[in-house]
């Protein structure tokens, strides 16, 4: 499944780092790209090892939700 | 044992925690302090020092054993001479602005034959402000032509200084030229829209800061330089003006200098996407003619004889 979910507070190069880091090191995730200057990151996860609630917890996790 | 490594784009707490989670994750590591431009590692003898600095790469920082030394102007001018190859764009910026520049002196030239003699008074009125205009419009298309002819990863430092730079130089050039000869209203509101148009578009790079930075940059310039001639307008303003110019000229090329340094020969993953010649000259053009058509056709303060 494919999403793309609003970020907050990403101003850098370095913040994109922090929330793809994050979520690769979940299982489930498939691919992952982040943009400071959209604020927003794209998730391409398997539905079945992770839930969209928990990619948001991630996010939400290293403060950009 | 310690190790210092050179670290010097540190910028935000955002960097910081990259660089801690990849170093909490290296095995072999008792402790560690990253300080603003390197970072202290004490570690065991199991893990080398080109591995901890391969660590930090790895989060696409530049990192090293020794300092960063930056080269000096002359030491940059010489690798300019003896390197030319790794000049291509540079030395481009300095050709296509000359040529820029000539261009337009020589459309005003023609215009001037074909249409403007006729206006009263043209050249004592003009003719200084429309050289200082060609040269103001020549410098800033070439800033922004430089900024843009590379895409690369930039902090947010060198973002916003991009932005600020051109915004309020661009407004401050431009704006005086209009203030000079439409008077204070109209030069500040030319001014403040090319400043804050010209700061959006090359603060970008860097995203909403770049470009909030770049914009109030441009409000900043595009006032204070129809001020100033306005105020100088009685004081020797024609004497002031070459100085001026030339002070805003030398701001321009120390920031394509700077971004060199700092984007192009220390960056990484930078690709070059220059814009071509005749586009960058049609541009330059239209700006041109539509700032004439306001010195020209625009309303005039008082003072000035509105």
């Amino acid at each position: 499944m494919n999403t793309t979910i609003k970020t907050k507070g990403m101003h850098c190069t370095s913040c994109e780092m922090l929330v793809q880091d994050a979520l690769e090191d979940e299982n489930g995730i498939i691919d992952v790209k982040a943009s400071f200057k959209d604020n927003e990151v794209e998730v391409k996860f398997d539905e079945s090892k992770i839930s969209l609630d928990k990619i948001k917890e991630v996010i939400k996790g290293e403060g950009f939700l | 044992m310690k190790t210092t490594i050179y670290v010097p784009d540190i910028e935000c707490d955002s960097c910081v925690r990259i660089i801690k989670k990849a170093l909490d994750k290296t095995e072999g590591i008792d402790s560690f302090a990253i300080k603003q431009d390197h970072i202290e590692i004490m570690h065991g003898e199991n893990i080398k020092q080109d591995d901890l600095v391969d660590v930090i790469k790895s989060k696409r920082f530049r990192a090293s054993l020794e300092p960063f030394d930056r080269k000096t102007v002359s030491e940059r001018i010489r690798d300019m001479r003896e390197n030319k190859h790794k000049y291509g764009i540079e030395l481009k910026v300095f050709s296509y602005a000359i040529s820029i520049f000539l261009m337009l002196c020589a459309l005003d030239a023609i215009a001037y034959f074909l249409f403007l003699k006729n206006i009263p008074d043209f050249i004592p009125r003009y003719g200084w402000w429309i050289f200082y205009l060609n040269i103001s419009v020549s410098t800033t298309a070439m800033g922004i032509w430089h900024t843009l002819a590379y895409r690369a990863k930039v902090t947010c430092m060198v973002g916003m200084m991009i932005g600020m730079t051109i915004g309020m130089q661009s407004g401050m050039m431009i704006g005086a030229v209009i203030g000079a000869t439409n008077g204070f209203f109209i030069g500040s509101m030319t001014g403040m829209l090319i400043g804050t148009i010209v700061g959006a578009i090359t603060g970008r790079c860097c995203g909403v800061m770049g470009i909030m930075e770049g914009m109030m940059a441009g409000v900043m310039g595009g006032t204070m330089g129809p001020m100033i001639t306005v105020m100088m307008f009685s004081d020797h303003v024609l004497i002031f003006m070459p100085f001026y110019i030339a002070i805003n000229v030398a701001i321009l090329w120390g920031l394509s200098f700077m971004l060199y340094e700092e984007v192009v020969e220390y960056g990484e993953s930078v690709e070059k996407k220059p814009t071509d010649f005749a586009t960058l000259a049609s541009i330059t053009i239209i700006a041109t003619v539509l700032l004439m058509m306001i010195i020209l056709y625009a309303p005039k303060s008082i003072f000035i004889g509105g």
